[in-house]
């Protein structure tokens, strides 16, 4: 359970990061940063169900995806506000920094271990993000095009 | 409210409009899509918009085959979320209304004119932010309470910097160098424990966390050159840090270890 209180601290470090990005307003700010803990938080849940953590990101990914996509159609702003603030998290910070560290001490190999698990990571994120998008993208052009041709059916039908 | 506008006055809004939400940090489509509709809502449908991260081009090609253009090139990039969330809906409100030139170009003043947060505020989240990722990545208290002072130093050391306008490659170097150097300082004088935690939680501060993020926006929507452009900023500043940190824990960690 103690692991869990790092959920806090992800929720505290995306709340500094909504003033460097100058969100203003404190309903966007709060929901922004409630989505930096939730991405953490869905990240820790999966702990264990997998041999590497590398679905965990995945899904974690895909979750704050998900999330920044449900709250732009709410607050009506654009998605990126939410899923930059929530990706933050997730970033691999201390994978770049422990692969370089071996680089240093010339442990090539657990540099190529740590630096590949790094990258892994990376490519993971992308493609969580990469899911999530491409699906929105297609079920907002679809409900345009049904939205489009029902309004013109029922003009045909007037006229 | 009346719904014409001139062809020269439709293509400055438009463009300036998109500018701004360029400048701001927007996603490519965003801005494409946005300058569209809204020449669009006037009735203009031959219009060619190109925006890539450093430039934007918009085209409108009039009834009788004469074409204007205007071309903006994007120098800074200023990340200010809630100047994106206002022309955003500023865009979508002149979709619906068509309201007059001069009326747009009020809002957009105004919109530009938005307050931004102070500089101690700034300085204040830096530090909270270094704070919070030391304890995040597993420091302890006495780490996360020397990151404060390291993440409020960064920010000062990043807003000096940016005063020369140093690019991104070395605003990240120095910046990384200079809290590798202060991690490795504190811990050899016994002022905190785990080096690596907080250097890696006051460099969360740089991360190019937005870079990566819309990068990957924007090769979804098929812009693969901004795309490109963005992920190679990313690459860059990602380079300039590790190549801070390399130095002071290379050279310098080995000398004070063998002093003290």
């Amino acid at each position: 359970m103690s692991e869990y209180i790092s959920v806090v601290w992800a929720f505290l470090a995306s709340l500094g990061f909504c003033y460097i990005f100058n969100i203003r307003e404190p309903k966007k700010i709060f929901w922004a940063s409630l989505g930096g803990g939730m991405s953490w938080f869905v990240y820790l849940m999966f702990n264990g169900w997998f041999a590497t953590d590398i679905p965990q990101y995945f899904i974690a990914m895909a979750a704050a995806s998900l999330y920044s996509e449900v709250m732009a159609r709410v607050h009506k702003s654009p998605a990126t506000i939410y899923l930059v603030i929530a990706f933050i998290p997730l970033v691999p910070g201390s994978g770049a920094y422990y692969a370089m560290e071996h680089a240093i001490n010339g442990e090539t190999d657990l540099f190529l271990e740590v630096g590949i698990h790094t990258l892994s990571i990376a490519g993971a994120l992308a493609m969580g993000i990469i899911l999530v998008s491409s699906l929105t993208r297609i079920a907002t052009k679809y409900s345009f095009y049904r939205k489009m041709k029902k309004r013109q059916s029922t003009a045909g039908g007037n006229g | 409210m009346e719904n014409s506008m001139e062809t020269f006055e439709l293509l400055d809004m438009t463009t300036n409009i998109g500018y701004w939400m360029l400048v701001h940090g927007a996603e490519i489509y965003r801005v494409e899509e946005s300058i569209q509709r809204m020449a669009a809502a006037y009735g203009i449908n031959e219009i060619d918009v190109f925006a890539i991260p450093s430039s934007l081009v918009v085209s409108i090609a009039q009834p009788d085959g004469h074409a204007l253009t205007k071309t903006k090139r994007v120098l800074v990039h200023d990340l200010d979320f809630d100047k994106v969330d206002l022309l955003n809906n500023l865009s979508r409100q002149v979709c619906r209304e068509c309201p007059g030139y001069q009326w747009v170009k009020q809002e957009m003043q105004a919109i530009c004119n938005r307050p931004v947060y102070s500089f101690a505020c700034q300085v204040f989240h830096f530090s909270l932010i270094s704070f919070a990722f030391t304890l995040f990545f597993g420091g302890n208290f006495r780490d996360a309470l020397f990151s404060i002072g390291m993440g409020a130093l960064l920010k000062l050391l990043l807003s000096v910097l940016s005063r020369f306008q140093s690019g991104v490659f070395f605003t990240n170097l120095t910046g990384s160098f200079m809290v590798a150097v202060l991690a490795v300082l504190g811990v050899n004088i016994s002022l905190a424990d785990n080096m690596d935690k907080m250097i890696i939680g006051t460099l969360m501060n740089l991360v190019p966390g937005i870079g990566v993020t819309n990068s990957m926006r924007d090769f979804i929507a098929g812009d693969l050159i901004a795309g490109m452009i963005k992920l190679a900023e990313a690459i860059l500043i990602a380079t300039g840090i590790a190549v801070g940190v390399t130095l002071p824990l290379a050279y310098l960690r080995p000398i004070l270890e063998a002093m003290l």
